[in-house]
């Protein structure tokens, strides 16, 4: 389908919430033939103190900041050498700098760093102290203090890319190095029913990533392989919390242990004719968990730590042939193994000897493969069209643990069958209109779920949501027209409805999943009034929804059967989420020296959270749930003055409102009163926020 | 009119006097970028701005013969003396629509086949026709697509379904510029599943997300197999990217024993306790207790699969 892209940036760029709003490489100069380069530096100011602007922005303090973006691009024609410094945001918590240095068709290297911010939404009171550390202690002040959760990532990036042709034609080497940090806090908690008390995950990742790629390209023959390997560390492995209590998990919790994989990896393409291509992949890595515990295990003689070994492999192939001028076939195969060989031991032996448990007592390691395959044929048809059919089935078996506390399947497999009709070589109107029907069934279901070691079985009641049966049909529609040559429309439609079929549990209701749906619409207008001035505009809606039942069941043996009780019934939830979003853009060359950018965006959602009685008609245990409505407006005005062919004085006003009533934060505290209190803490967040961002650049461009 | 445009013109009146009189010494082969400033001076500077225009790279299209790799029948098309189409010129440009996705990727494919396009043929643009042209910009040193902070407008302009979502209140910083929709996919295609750079759903997202690979003492199935099917990663109104609010997505799995069918209820808590109604859907909902949903490695977690610390 033809991008319906223009050079007016629409509304939800990125650059609307940029610190300075403009992207910031200069336009190439088409007279001199090189690369331009430029400078913007200035300051801005925020209005006020804001949670949803500032969340991954770095502004949200009130107050002034440093504006500063570089983009120099240089490059030396008698060498053809590449120079290039990136830099945005370099006054703000959100920067990024990059440096590449490349001989083009030889050899290159770059350095990364980048900052990315993420700022809770939330204001926390709490008497909770330690907060940040892994020793936290609750009821630790005498009186609630505010706190501001949040999380930064430092991320340093390193590659070197090398051309080996001197070894080999068409050979050449990729290498690439990440390491970042991820410190600060974020929400958590504990609870037993009742007892709720509120903590904070002290978080303190660093994640490292490594890959070497060779990559040989020939006319016929393409490989690309390698090794990727990834590390993971946590210098908070435990959280001990001191007060705790005793209603509360024992101590300590277990913070995420460190983890690691490496990994070969070998694809490949291969041209056998002018109309006969295929493809493949192979790779393979292994992943490993073994941190020593962060507390004793049950019996002296368990393992100290996990030993986790997870091997993972996977095998694609594929192969396109245009058969005539007119049609095409696919077919691809692709296989996925992720086999979790951790040794299993009893870890939890009171569980083994518990009458009611739902487990064996030991660990479970959870292993699946995934199947695909594809047919698919497209056929030209004249004027301009193109007929598409296809065909996908994709199956997944999953080991079957020895005791299940959900019901449980090993085996789904869904077939999936295409139709398309698409237009896309016409001048005035392009689009295609696309069917989808995919229908999921599996294997029998085990009907032992819940059952219980001693051998009282039962069966469950809801049949999961990835494995039950489920059908789905999908229809797309797309339309791009351009009546008149400086006006183009673009509408896109987008359907999708899913029925879930409850098994034979015997259940009297067939609770669990029911309905599914998706919906999106999209009008999208672009116009270019003159070599000057260009607007957009655009309409979206998208709405979701899910409905499904629930209740209480019996105690056990008959566990498979619905209270339906006054005060446990049978009830329903349709659930369904709407936004409607608009926005306008304008690019205006006023004069020579004056233009002016504007964008504009307004977002409305509206979250339906309905519940409703199904049985008995005397219970009064369903009542409504508020919905929840989020409003989103944004507009940035931009001008800019050139003061001479190489500088320029811009200036800009983004003024962001959000809106919320999310009732589920601000109807809520943590345990108040009693043994179990943790004081009553609350989370907050400001259901008003009016920000204005408003800043001046002074801009130099070069060469 | 200024110099420029007049030498221009001149120019061209001279090369068509000399056809008009039979004289094509200038024209006996293709002709290279000096010849095609003549009428698009504004490409031919930007085409040597760009990476495609760097004569010490022996790959390059100015290499290889300049505008003529790209851009086949320029001999027949300053011959017809120019203008759209004439000589049936080829211009594998976005706007142009009487030639195939196909054949334009073809341009680009002969040079361009290797390393992360080696699966194009694969991918979901291939097989909807879309062309290389239709993301990227050629006559150019920046390319919008390949800049994080623009590239998700490229990719809005079909995807639209997924600008909506990264209008939602919860989502990744795509719209800052701090995440890109190339560090999840693969554009050009991949081995993976959804065009993904990694091989599997998890793989991408243990990328940024590596905490939750564990395995753990206590895994939770769901979260082994796919995130996606809790999480949307391209945006929603539910915290930390749920795809369905928290308790409902936990109840569309789990049996209704014990407190799992629990009916959420909306009584504000008031400073008081709250009660089990209020805990399964009001701040972290079931994540209030059951904290450690994506697994925990604590040996001591003897109240079953309760994920609770």
């Amino acid at each position: 389908m033809k991008a319906m892209r223009r050079k007016v940036v629409l509304p939800l760029a990125g650059a609307l919430l940029a610190a300075s709003g403009v992207a910031i490489a200069a336009d190439d100069d088409a007279d001199s033939g090189e690369p331009a380069s430029s400078i913007a530096a200035g300051v801005g100011s925020v209005s006020k103190d804001n949670q949803h602007f500032g969340e991954y922005s770095g502004l949200k303090d009130k107050g002034g900041y440093g504006l500063l973006d570089v983009y120099i691009n240089k490059r030396y024609d008698d060498t053809g050498t590449w120079v290039t410094l990136t830099g945005r945001n370099l006054g703000l918590d959100s920067r990024d700098l990059r440096f590449e240095n490349e001989r083009q068709g030889n050899w290159g290297y770059f350095i990364d760093f980048s900052e990315t911010p993420r700022n809770d939404p939330f204001t926390v009171s709490t008497r909770l102290t330690g907060i940040g550390t892994n020793s936290e202690k609750i009821l630790g002040s005498a009186t609630p203090q505010q706190y501001e959760l949040g999380t930064k990532r430092k991320a340093w990036t390193l590659g070197f890319d090398k051309s080996l042709t001197g070894l080999l034609p068409g050979l050449s080497v990729r290498m690439r190095f990440r390491d970042e940090d991820k410190d600060g806090t974020r929400l958590f908690g504990e609870g037993t029913f009742t007892n709720l008390a509120f903590l904070v995950d002290p978080i303190s990742y660093n994640t490292k990533q490594a890959e070497v790629t060779f990559n040989y390209t020939a006319a016929k023959l393409q490989l690309s392989g390698g090794y990727y390997g990834t590390w993971f560390t946590n210098k908070n492995l435990a959280l001990s919390i001191q007060n705790n209590p005793a209603a509360y998990p024992t101590q300590p919790f277990a913070l995420p242990p460190g983890n690691q994989s490496n990994g070969l990896n070998l694809g490949g393409g291969y041209n056998f004719s002018d109309s006969l291509r295929g493809t493949f992949k192979a790779s393979y890595s292994r992943a490993t968990q073994n941190d020593a515990f962060v507390a004793a295990t049950a019996t002296p003689t368990l393992p100290a730590s996990l030993n986790a070994v997870v091997d993972t492999t996977e095998i694609q192939g594929g192969l396109n042939w245009r058969a005539t001028s007119k049609l095409t076939v696919r077919a691809d195969y692709r296989y996925y193994n992720h086999d979790d060989k951790t040794p299993v031991y009893t870890y939890f032996p009171a569980q083994a000897a518990s009458a009611t448990s739902t487990n064996v007592g030991t660990n479970e390691p959870l292993s699946y493969r995934k199947e695909k395959s594809t047919l698919e044929a497209n056929y030209r048809l004249p004027m301009g069209f193109r007929l598409t059919g296809g065909a996908d089935y994709e199956s997944i078996w999953r080991n079957n643990p020895p005791l299940v506390s959900v019901d449980f399947r090993d085996k789904t497999y869904e077939t999936t069958w295409r139709a398309e009709l698409r237009r896309s070589m016409s001048d005035s109107l392009i689009g295609a209109i696309g069917l989808l029907q995919s229908s999921r069934r599996g294997s029998s279901w085990n009907t032992q779920a819940l059952a219980q070691v001693n051998g009282v079985a039962t069966t469950g009641v809801i049949a999961p949501l990835n494995l039950i049966d489920r059908d789905r049909d999908t229809i797309r529609l797309t339309l791009t027209w351009t009546p008149i040559d400086p006006l183009s429309l673009n509408f896109r439609a987008d359907n999708s409805r899913d029925s879930y079929f409850a098994p034979p549990f015997g259940n009297a209701y067939g609770v669990g999943p029911q309905k599914g749906k998706g919906n999106d619409y999209s009008l999208d207008a672009g116009y270019a009034f003159n070599d000057r001035v260009s607007g957009s505009m655009f309409f979206q809606r998208n709405d979701n929804g899910y409905r499904s039942s629930d209740c209480t069941v019996n105690a056990a043996p008959a566990q498979n059967q619905c209270a339906n009780s006054n005060a446990s019934p049978v009830w329903a939830s349709n659930l369904s989420s709407a936004s409607n979003t608009w926005g306008l853009g304008l690019r205006a060359k006023v004069t020579e020296k004056f233009g002016v950018n504007f964008d504009f965006s307004d977002t409305k959602v509206t979250d339906v959270l309905g519940t409703s009685l199904i049985s008995p008609a005397t219970s009064t245990g369903v009542t409504a749930l508020p919905d929840i409505h989020t409003k989103v407006m944004t507009f940035k005005l931009t001008g800019s003055y050139d003061l001479d062919q190489q500088s320029a004085v811009r200036a800009f006003w983004v003024y962001n409102r959000y809106r919320s009533d999310d009732w589920t934060w601000s109807y809520w505290n943590y345990t108040a009163t009693g043994a179990s209190s943790d004081g009553g803490t609350t989370v907050t967040q400001n259901p008003n926020q009016t920000v204005n961002f408003v800043g001046v650049q002074y801009v130099y461009r070069f060469h | 009119m200024g110099c420029p445009q007049i030498a221009l013109r001149a120019g061209l009146a001279a090369l068509l006097a000399l056809l008009a009189f039979g004289v094509t010494p200038a024209l006996a082969q293709e002709p290279g970028p000096e010849v095609c400033k003549a009428c698009h001076a504004d490409k031919v500077a930007s085409f040597f701005a760009s990476k495609h225009g760097v004569r010490t790279d022996s790959r390059t299209p100015i290499s290889n013969g300049g505008c003529v790799v790209c851009h086949a029948n320029a001999a027949e098309h300053v011959k017809a003396g120019g203008g759209k189409g004439a000589g049936g010129i080829v211009n594998p440009g976005r706007s142009n629509h009487a030639i195939s996705a196909e054949a334009k990727n073809a341009i680009c494919l002969a040079c361009h086949q290797g390393g992360q396009r080696i699966h194009w043929d694969r991918s979901a643009h291939a097989n909807n026709e879309v062309a290389c042209t239709n993301c990227h910009m050629i006559h150019t040193a920046h390319d919008d697509v390949r800049d994080k902070l623009t590239q998700s407008d490229v990719c809005f302009s079909c995807h639209r379904d997924k600008r909506a979502g990264f209008n939602l209140p919860y989502r990744h910083p795509i719209k800052e510029g701090k995440v890109a929709c190339s560090d999840c996919h693969n554009a050009h295609g991949s081995a993976g599943e959804h065009m993904l750079v990694r091989d599997s759903v998890n793989d991408t997202c243990y990328q940024c997300h590596m905490e939750m690979r564990g395995p753990f003492i206590r895994n939770h199935e769901p979260v082994q197999e796919d995130c996606t099917l809790c999480h949307n990663p391209h945006g929603t109104t539910n915290p930390n990217l749920l795809k369905v609010r928290v308790p409902f997505l936990c109840q569309s799995c789990h049996q209704p024993t014990s407190h799992h069918g629990t009916i959420p209820g909306a009584a504000p808590v008031n400073g008081g306790n709250p009660a089990i109604a209020q805990a399964v859907i009001m701040a972290r909902g079931c994540l209030n207790c059951h904290t450690e949903i994506h697994g925990s490695n604590n040996p001591t977690d003897n109240s079953g699969r309760a994920f609770r610390h």
